[in-house]
């Protein structure tokens, strides 16, 4: 089964009402799934601009922190009186766009609120609109420690006929036991909804194209860019896979919006892990002694 | 096994006893030199010898080759040298009639050992004793002639129980052994003789703690984490590859691992065509991206012998290790993940 999947590169912006949010993301989308795509897969933080119909002036540099800075509150409490209603219109937005395109959407993630703090999570649309999985970011950065974010609590695998999809949120791409386990579990595709502030020549030894090669998966990575933010979005496959031997299917050609493509053939990834089960030859004594840390 | 053959396999061990004496191997190694000057402590001089896969006759001729290699890695400053996995195949050469057997026979080693009746891990059954003990021999010896750490390779061994395993040894150099590390992960073309080891050691040089997992153990984030956590800042990796001149493909080993856990990497390749094997270079010294280009320094041919050195600046190092933030998830490392694993063992 060769199933068609895209990452949406997006510029970050903010919005003045959900409307201009929801129109654009839908011209992506739309775009996508008039190409064949039957995943898409849209940045890290994306829904964040949605923050921006709490301050009209908000300019696409500045951060959450620089948002709250003005009404001189800490970032935590800004979001406690804002982040409710970003996650409901994520919700409602997204419900009406995958059942708009038809299409499987992942479209980045949104902050959660839960009690006095918040999970960082993506949430899977089905083609009717319906939210069939939930994914909590598992690892947290210094500076979304500082927000209130929790850690998630749980690995999940969406099983659909397209293919069984695990979600490596932000920064947990840093830590490959997220992608371990989520392989164990099952998952033949991984997607990494991902926001740099920096990146290098070199960025593909540091994020998804190792988790890709390490756990024998495809992967599809959506950068959100901008000015302060980096990284060319990428679909990655086991270098057996791809005919010049890099592991890489498709790739943005630059750091400005764009939609990149490729197609999963889920037979030959199988193949590929027959003929060299990785997965097969862990070393369970070795492996326990992990989780004694 | 039939008289003759019996009779015949102890004639071959004697031989082996014989070419693979230890006291041979230290009369082929030089005396020690003069005491160099230690240099900061921060630094430390490292090499990966990229070392060529070719028969030799007997223990000494062997010791001869390791010598030359980590002399020339020693003269330009080097105070831990690193050798390939499977360091140890030149003392095959030891083996009569081998060098026919490997022009005679397509098969690869498998090949030649079923020439003569017996499998692979006969073959190995028979040699490990002898290979092992010329091995470490002549590891002892060349730290301790040019005073050096020296991580030799991996060797073939066979326990007393009959089992084999793929070990790396490291030597100081006073020539006393540190320790040895046994394979955790067989590739493959192991599985049917190589038993996996279960214990991953780190091991301190002075100014730093170093471990050397072996070869295939790379491909697992495992491994490394381990070894970190254990307090290693350098990893050394032999290994002897198929194809590892496609640069992607040996992307997957000890070059992404650094980036994973903040240390330094050294990646020492066996090469040769011998047996039908495609065993390529480029050996290198590679760090994490965060420190510069991940590719300290390369071996400039896959096919050649050749030393490939680097400065490695431990300070460096640890100041960029204080400045990470880790935010570890104790539910997914102490529950999730290993009901994952008994899942897939399932």
């Amino acid at each position: 089964m060769v199933t068609r999947v895209a990452s949406l590169q997006l510029e970050f912006q903010y919005f003045n009402t959900p409307q201009e949010f929801a129109n654009h993301l839908r011209a992506a989308a739309e775009a996508a799934a008039a190409a064949g795509a039957q995943w898409i897969l849209a940045p890290h933080s994306v829904s964040f601009g949605l923050f921006g119909i709490f301050d009209f002036d908000a300019a696409p540099t500045d951060s959450l922190d620089a948002l709250a800075q003005r009404r001189n509150v800490t970032t935590r409490a800004w979001l406690q009186e804002r982040a409710m209603y970003v996650y409901e219109l994520y919700l409602h937005v997204f419900q009406s766009l995958a059942a708009r395109v038809e299409t499987w959407l992942v479209p980045g993630t949104v902050l959660e609120p839960d009690g006095d703090g918040f999970f960082v999570t993506a949430c899977v649309f089905n083609p009717a609109g319906e939210v069939v999985g939930r994914q909590r970011q598992m690892h947290r950065t210094a500076q979304e420690i500082a927000w209130g974010v929790k850690q998630g609590d749980a690995l999940n695998v969406v099983k659909t006929e397209r293919g069984d999809v695990g979600l490596v949120l932000g920064e947990d791409i840093r830590y490959p036991e997220t992608a371990r386990a989520l392989t164990l579990l099952g998952a033949e595709v991984l997607l990494h909804p991902a926001a740099y502030t920096h990146a290098n020549d070199e960025q593909f030894l540091q994020d998804l194209w190792r988790e890709v090669q390490a756990n024998q998966t495809f992967g599809v990575q959506a950068n959100l860019v901008g000015e302060n933010l980096r990284g060319h979005s990428a679909i990655y496959a086991p270098v057996e896979l791809t005919d010049d031997r890099r592991g890489v299917l498709a790739q943005a050609q630059d750091t400005t919006s764009e939609i990149v493509f490729a197609d999963l053939d889920l037979e030959k990834l199988a193949a590929v892990r027959r003929a060299y089960p990785i997965l097969d030859l862990l070393n369970s004594a070795l492996n326990e002694q992990l989780s004694k840390k | 096994m039939p008289i003759q053959d019996r009779v015949l396999a102890a004639a071959v061990s004697h031989l082996l006893a014989y070419r693979a004496r230890p006291a041979a191997i230290r009369r082929a190694v030089p005396s020690p030199t003069p005491s160099v000057v230690p240099s900061p402590s921060s630094v430390l001089s490292v090499a990966a010898a990229q070392m060529r896969f070719e028969f030799v006759e007997n223990g000494a001729q062997y010791a001869k080759k390791i010598y030359a290699l980590a002399a020339q890695a020693a003269q330009q400053g080097a105070q831990l040298v690193a050798f390939p996995e499977y360091a140890w195949t030149p003392l095959i050469g030891m083996l009569p009639n081998i060098r026919a057997l490997e022009r005679n026979t397509g098969g690869g080693l498998q090949g030649a050992a079923s020439t003569g009746g017996a499998s692979l891990r006969d073959i190995l059954l028979l040699v490990a004793p002898h290979v092992e003990r010329a091995f470490a021999a002549a590891g002892s010896a060349v730290a301790r002639a040019l005073k050096i750490y020296l991580m030799n390779g991996s060797t073939v061994a066979r326990d007393a129980n009959g089992k084999l395993f793929n070990v790396a040894y490291l030597f100081a150099p006073d020539g006393s052994l540190l320790g040895t590390q046994k394979k955790l992960h067989p590739f493959t073309s192991e599985r049917e003789w190589l038993t996996a080891g279960s214990e991953l050691n780190v091991f301190d040089i002075g100014s730093t703690r170093v471990a050397t997992p072996v070869c295939m153990d790379f491909t697992y984030w495992e491994t490394t984490r381990l070894a970190w956590q254990r307090g290693a800042e350098i990893l050394i990796n032999p290994s002897a590859d198929d194809y590892a001149e496609q640069e992607f493909l040996q992307a997957r080993g000890v070059r992404t691992r650094v980036q994973e856990v903040p240390c330094y990497g050294i990646l020492a390749n066996m090469v040769t065509d011998l047996f039908g094997l495609h065993w390529r270079g480029p050996s290198m010294i590679v760090q994490p991206c965060a420190l510069g280009n991940s590719i300290i320094a390369q071996a400039q041919t896959t096919t050649q012998q050749e030393i490939v050195v680097a400065q490695l600046d431990l300070a460096k190092l640890r100041a960029y290790r204080a400045q990470q933030h880790w935010d570890f998830h104790r539910a997914l490392l102490s529950e999730i993940l290993p009901r994952a694993y008994t899942a897939e063992q399932k």
